[in-house]
């Protein structure tokens, strides 16, 4: 099976990419995807993302091996990513008080949750599992990384893990469009005929940090609509229609 | 039908202080039509590793002639050099780095081994070409297993 990385040799269509042009910002994606800039500042939220969800990974592979990560060495597998994640960072800059270490303090309390919480011990399907899929009319394929998928009765569901700064709404899962784009391309990947469940696994980086599952479902209507909208944002790109989100939440970060 | 052109060139210290000797060669080949974006890469990966590898094993039969065979030659780790002083001193970029690391994290290596085997205690610390490096080493690591 191929990696990701082998994946994004070939040109490609993204999540991200879609979403960054779709929800954020069509100029942050021009910025980012077309002209290739290299970006001002590196929000310190990045590197503790990627190596919490390295640590998550991580801890993934383990229960499919049957083996048990404790808390140290998961916070172990984070504070090692994190470090060597902030340090390849270009101007990372950290919100109010926030520092290396108290980040690294902040995320064993995270992980802590993680654990507690953790429901799938002998469920697992595949740990970040890599897919290519074709979207008719798009020139080119959508690509991306499951973060685990799993058995639950006789459906499957592909779990994401995020990190947020705070709780998730009801709704929130519902309009994602991770969800729908992933769903996707779960149901468009040969031998797959139902639409998978999805589930976000939020850990909240507040004082108490909480594991709370969110679940959602797609219809056939909503991955027929998101086919029409990566077409139009692919004929759009095309078109050079970059326009700046004069009040887009990433604003702060860009 | 489809050209290909690859060409490779080295420059390694000579006999003589402050001066160097280059070595070069090019290839020329034909690529049936059809090729899927996959095969295509993969031909231009061969036919380039076939050059790159040409111009180091001349570079080493030459050597040995002479005197300590090129191939047999052990940087100290982290300071690799490419034979060509201003290219050795370009820092390696952002991208490459986080490409190494992606690697690193793909093929389940701790960041401990990776900044073990690059010789470094920062990885910004790595130039282009040792990065470059790195990641050709990874990547083999990845073909192998």
């Amino acid at each position: 099976m191929a990696t990701i990385l082998e994946l994004r040799e070939v040109p490609h269509w993204s999540y991200s990419a879609l979403n960054t042009y779709l929800n954020m910002c069509s100029l942050k994606y021009a910025f980012q995807y077309v002209y290739k800039t290299e970006q001002e500042r590196t929000s310190a939220s990045l590197p503790f993302g990627k190596a919490f969800h390295t640590a998550a990974t991580t801890h993934a592979k383990n229960v499919m091996q049957g083996k048990r990560m404790t808390l140290p060495e998961l916070h172990e597998v984070f504070a090692e990513w994190f470090k060597v994640e902030c340090s390849a960072s270009s101007n990372l800059v950290f919100k109010n008080g926030e520092s290396i270490n108290s980040l690294i303090e902040q995320a064993r309390f995270m992980l802590d949750a993680l654990l507690a919480r953790w429901i799938d011990w002998d469920n697992i399907v595949s740990v970040a599992h890599a897919f290519k899929v074709n979207v008719p009319g798009l020139n080119k394929p959508l690509i991306g990384e499951y973060d685990m998928v799993i058995k639950e009765g006789e459906g499957t569901t592909i779990v994401d893990w995020k990190t947020s700064a705070q709780r998730w709404s009801e709704s929130k899962a519902d309009k994602d469009f991770q969800a729908t784009a992933f769903s996707f391309a779960y149901l468009m990947e040969a031998d797959h005929d139902t639409i998978p469940a999805f589930r976000f696994d939020v850990v909240t980086k507040t004082k108490n940090p909480s594991l709370e599952n969110h679940y959602t479902q797609r219809t056939k209507d909503d991955l027929h609509r998101f086919s029409l909208l990566a077409l139009a944002i692919e004929r759009a790109v095309k078109k050079e229609v970059f326009l700046p989100a004069e009040t887009s939440f990433s604003c702060r970060d860009c | 039908m489809l050209k290909l052109n690859a060409s490779f060139s080295k420059k390694v210290p000579a006999d003589e202080e402050f001066s160097s000797q280059s070595y070069h060669a090019s290839i020329e080949a034909e690529l049936p039509d059809g090729l899927t974006d996959k095969q295509l890469k993969d031909k231009i990966h061969d036919t380039f590793e076939l050059v790159r590898e040409s111009v180091e094993a001349e570079i080493g039969n030459v050597q040995s002639n002479g005197s300590e065979s090129r191939q047999h030659i052990r940087y100290p780790q982290g300071k690799r050099s490419s034979g060509n002083k201003q290219q050795d001193n370009i820092p390696a970029s952002t991208k490459q780095i986080n490409y190494l690391l992606d690697l690193a994290r793909t093929q389940g290596m701790k960041p401990g081994e990776l900044l073990e085997q690059a010789g470094v205690t920062d990885l910004k610390r790595l130039t282009k070409v040792e990065c470059s490096r790195l990641i050709d080493e990874l990547n083999g690591n990845a073909k192998a297993a």
